[in-house]
């Protein structure tokens, strides 16, 4: 414990790696906009014309891949605690599925003849967030009445499990509609930030902020689980409760961020890897540090999905697997021993 | 009754529908060095986890210090019982201070860091079992007897006056066995900490236990004090062996010797 | 065990035949066995072109699927393994459409090779995460790391298709998992793969009875263990590629077909011999099932039969789940 330590130090080079991005992101797009010229704008300083693409069409864009990542870090952190396994994260749970179930029978249910939807499209989210509390409701249900001693595998069998019946209900409904719903909800499954709005970003935010006094008061009990459960429940600490109330903040989490972003895989289960070798997993700050490297991670991937092959934009959770995927596969063996 | 430690009435648990523990009644005396012997698969271990709630039972009540266990909040029954579990198991790149401050988890307050009484109840524990000087190692860093002694400051931190241990002395070599359970005796003696072990060994058993309880086929078999309980007639037919007990010049216990399964020898009992 | 072994393949036989008679419409025995004995005529052409060929490549692909779950449970001492959780089929998916949409591949034997370097790749990315986390004997991590790296391929696929619009209406059906519409050619790629699989499982029939002990105790009665494993897993490999090149990506089959194996034989655990054989039926039999609902639940409509078998497979799993306490010991 280097509690005499102040953490703000570890935490400082990532905090100025996102900042330095969301300058850099805020300028990057059709029109070039150098650091000094965002910055003008953000202060109210710019011109009219910067100020409009900084304020209504970069800036959402920038604040929901930032928020929507350290959402989906945050999960991912908490779940690998839960399940006591560095390998699991939020779309193992089927929550993701679970909210591709909302938004398929939500574009299946809404459309008329013409493939119109017949409600706002900004009811789409409110689906996605039904359907993966449906799925994550029923994740924790079946891992609390399930009294075995091997709780963490079960809730991990029961989220694959569900992921498959996800997925096979949303095959099922795309290949039961046309094929423009498809490749609408195909985009919305790879996870995409493109679409931000202001109210994205406040639905998200608000949701995180109500999730921060929670993981504060529980900091302890987050730390307490990386003991067997035995040795954890002699300590003082109710195990059931701990894993219930945890698995239900995760999968607001991720429930919250997948309605807004889609399904941006990998920064669940790469942002806590990255953490735990820069920061350390038992320091104190390392919560924080999981979310500014999950926002970093989203925001990155968000970035070079504008820049890579423009005008064309790919999803940035096409890029979040591109890039986080092969970033896991080298974190875990150079970080063999830490999880022996 | 301040004087019980913990009292079990009719208690039966099982595993996977396979019946473990059977009808067991017990009372256990308070500031002692208690023993649980028997045979694998006789009842000690789930026994010991009964008392702690760490295994559900199928039938009966338990009390810990007077008070039914179902009665007890996690917290205030971890500041009165610790334990020290078969196989602990903690992420490899913990810190050996870490480990041992997760032992205050119930007397923490759940705002900023450790307290003072925190901090002391480490060093005091770290101090204790010899483990000051490694703290700042790593577990994957420290031998086995290092790490077993890790997870004992662990549990003493934990500031409890009863303290459950289950099979401690299993990972270590006989000095390390036999420095472990002298610290035991220590603390019993010194702090007048009570303490429940599960013992493998019939002659350590014999050498730091006050009180013995000895489990055969998921019922007691026979308890009461070391001497009373550890007779040639009850090893012999427990165990289903050939032994004696013989007094040692200078040591205030007997030792058991034994040299073969019941009568196979023409030596008699 | 043999009366077992009869009376699946007695069901297989049935199964089959019902398969040709069912559909949108029913047909009579007389227009069925008049149409496989050369007929003329709409009805005909039905059986002939539709119903045999999607019927015989159920058979194979499930047969396929069922003794790669089972070659892969035996290796990893995972009840849980099976091509389709693993990221296998996904892996042999995603190099059959890299290989479509990208380097132009439509020859037969340009797909199969696709498959099954996809599938071998797959199969050697999860094997080497789960070790290297220390994971072999955990199987939780196992599918951790399948379901990561079976994510991961996924995604993949779907950046492919978003790029290439028309791949993804002629894909999407062959990605969902399905035998319906399937050349009857795709058979030369399934069987003869299918055939190495299993006279290959059946040579290693012996090694894997001993690989139930753990590793320590195989190695110590002789048998080479990271041989027969890499062997094993190839082999399972392989089998599942034969299937995806086939049929898609179908998930479950080789989770149920073993399950439901070793659940037909009573009393002492069957010999790997004996659940190769029960795996091989159980898989075929459980595949043209599926097929024959996927056809009838959403009439007129078609169902991926994969997706059928995730809505059986998964009560499933839970069940089994929740009646199984021990498993992670």
């Amino acid at each position: 414990m280097t509690a005499g330590v102040f953490p703000l130090v570890r935490l400082l080079p990532v905090m100025l790696l996102v900042f330095a991005l969301t300058l850099a992101a805020t300028g990057i797009g059709s029109s070039f906009m150098p650091p000094e010229r965002v910055v003008a704008a953000l202060a109210g300083q710019g011109s009219r014309m910067d100020e409009v693409i900084v304020w209504t069409l970069r800036l959402p864009r920038v604040a929901l891949a930032i928020l929507a990542g350290a959402a989906l870090a945050l999960a991912g952190a908490l779940l690998q605690r839960v399940v006591r396994n560095p390998m699991a994260s939020p779309s193992v749970l089927g929550i993701t599925d679970g909210a591709a179930v909302g938004v398929v029978l939500f574009l299946w249910l809404f459309s008329d003849q013409a493939n119109n939807l017949t409600v706002s499209i900004h009811w789409q989210p409110l689906a996605a967030i039904a359907g993966a509390a449906v799925f994550g409701a029923l994740v924790i249900a079946l891992a609390s009445l399930d009294q075995g001693s091997s709780k963490p595998l079960k809730i991990i069998l029961y989220g694959i499990a569900l992921a498959a019946l996800a997925k096979a209900a949303v095959t099922l409904l795309i290949i039961l509609g046309p094929v423009y719903r498809a490749s609408q909800a195909l985009t919305w499954f790879t996870g995409s930030v493109g679409a931000a709005h202001w109210q994205d970003v406040l639905a998200v935010g608000l949701g995180l902020l109500a999730v921060i006094p929670l993981l504060l008061l529980q900091r302890l009990t987050i730390r307490q689980l990386v003991l067997d459960p035995q040795s954890a429940a002699v300590t003082g600490l109710s195990l059931d409760r701990a894993q219930v109330s945890l698995l239900a903040i995760a999968v607001f989490l991720t429930a919250i961020a997948t309605a807004h972003v889609g399904a941006i895989g990998f920064v669940g289960l790469v942002a806590p890897h990255v953490a735990r070798i820069f920061h350390g997993q038992f320091r104190s700050g390392y919560l924080v540090s999981v979310a500014l490297t999950g926002s970093f991670l989203v925001l990155a991937a968000d970035t070079l999905a504008r820049i890579i092959a423009p005008p064309l934009e790919l999803p940035a959770g096409a890029l979040t697997a591109l890039v986080g995927a092969p970033l896991f596969l080298y974190l875990l063996v150079k970080g063999r021993q830490s999880h022996a | 009754m301040p004087d019980i430690l913990a009292s079990l009435d009719r208690v039966s648990a099982a595993y996977d529908g396979a019946p473990a523990l059977n009808e067991v009644s017990l009372d256990l005396p308070d500031g002692r060095i208690i023993a649980f012997c028997g045979p694998n698969g006789s009842g000690k271990s789930t026994a010991l986890k009964v008392m702690r709630g760490l295994h559900r039972l199928d039938d009966g009540r338990v009390e810990i210090a007077g008070r039914a266990l179902g009665d007890w909040t996690q917290k205030d029954l971890a500041r009165q019982v610790a334990m020290l579990s078969q196989s602990p198991d903690a992420p490899s790149d913990l810190s050996v201070e870490d480990l041992v401050l997760m032992g205050r988890f119930a007397h923490r307050s759940r705002f900023g860091g450790p307290s003072a009484d925190d901090r002391a109840a480490c060093d005091r524990a770290l101090g204790i079992t010899e483990m000051a000087e490694l703290k700042d190692r790593a577990l994957a860093q420290l031998s086995g007897g290092q790490l077993q002694r890790a997870w004992v400051a662990m549990t003493l931190a934990q500031d409890a006056p009863r303290i459950f241990l289950d099979e401690p002395t299993n990972h270590l070599d006989i000095a390390h066995a036999f420095e472990l359970l002298d610290l035991v005796k220590r603390l019993s003696r010194s702090e007048n900490r009570s303490f429940v072990i599960v013992l493998h060994d019939l002659n350590m058993a014999m050498r730091y236990a006050d009180h013995v309880v000895l489990f055969e086929r998921g019922r007691i078999a026979a308890n009461g004090p070391t001497t009373e309980v550890l007779t040639q007639e009850i090893i012999s037919s427990v165990f289903g062996i050939d032994c004696r007990i013989l007094p040692l010049d200078g040591l205030e216990r007997p030792v058991i010797v034994s040299w073969g399964k019941a009568s196979n020898t023409g030596v008699s009992a | 065990m043999k009366r077992t072994a009869i009376a699946l393949f007695l069901a297989l036989c049935a199964a089959v035949i019902f398969s040709l008679h069912a559909g949108l419409t029913f047909y009579t025995p007389q227009t069925v066995f008049a149409a496989l004995m050369g007929g003329e005529g709409a009805d005909a052409l039905i059986v002939t072109t539709l119903r045999l060929p999607r019927t015989a490549i159920g058979v194979v692909c499930g047969a396929s699927l069922g003794l790669s779950g089972l070659l892969m449970q035996s290796v990893t001492r995972n009840p849980l393994a099976e091509p389709g959780l693993l990221g296998v089929n996904a892996g042999a998916a995603l190099f059959v459409i890299l290989g479509v949409t990208v380097f132009g591949v439509v020859s037969l034997a340009g797909i199969g090779i696709a498959a099954v370097l996809g599938a071998l790749a797959a199969t050697a990315l999860v094997f080497s995460i789960s070790a290297s986390t220390g994971g072999a004997g955990n199987p939780a991590t196992t599918l951790l790391a399948g379901f990561t790296v079976a994510a991961l391929l996924a995604s993949f696929t779907q950046t492919l298709l978003l790029i290439d619009e028309t791949a993804l209406e002629t894909l999407l059906f062959w990605l969902s998992g399905s035998f319906s519409d399937r050349p009857i050619g795709l058979l030369q790629l399934g069987v003869p793969l299918l055939l190495v699989g299993a006279f290959g499982s059946f040579l290693l029939a012996t090694p894997l009875d001993v690989l139930r002990l753990d590793d320590a105790s195989a190695r110590s009665v002789g048998v080479n263990v990271g041989l027969v494993r890499l062997v094993a897993l190839g082999l399972a490999a392989l089998l599942a590629a034969g299937a995806v090149a086939m049929a898609g990506p179908v998930l479950f089959l080789g989770l149920v077909a073993p399950h439901l194996a070793r659940r037909l034989t009573d009393g002492a655990l069957p010999s790997t011999w004996q659940l190769i054989v029960l795996s091989l039926l159980t898989g075929a039999l459980i595949a043209v099932l599926a097929d024959i609902l996927a056809r009838i639940i959403v009439a007129p409509g078609e169902a991926p039969m994969s997706a059928v078998l995730a809505l059986v497979g998964v009560p499933m799993l839970i069940h089994l789940l929740h009646r199984r306490k021990g498993l992670a010991a």
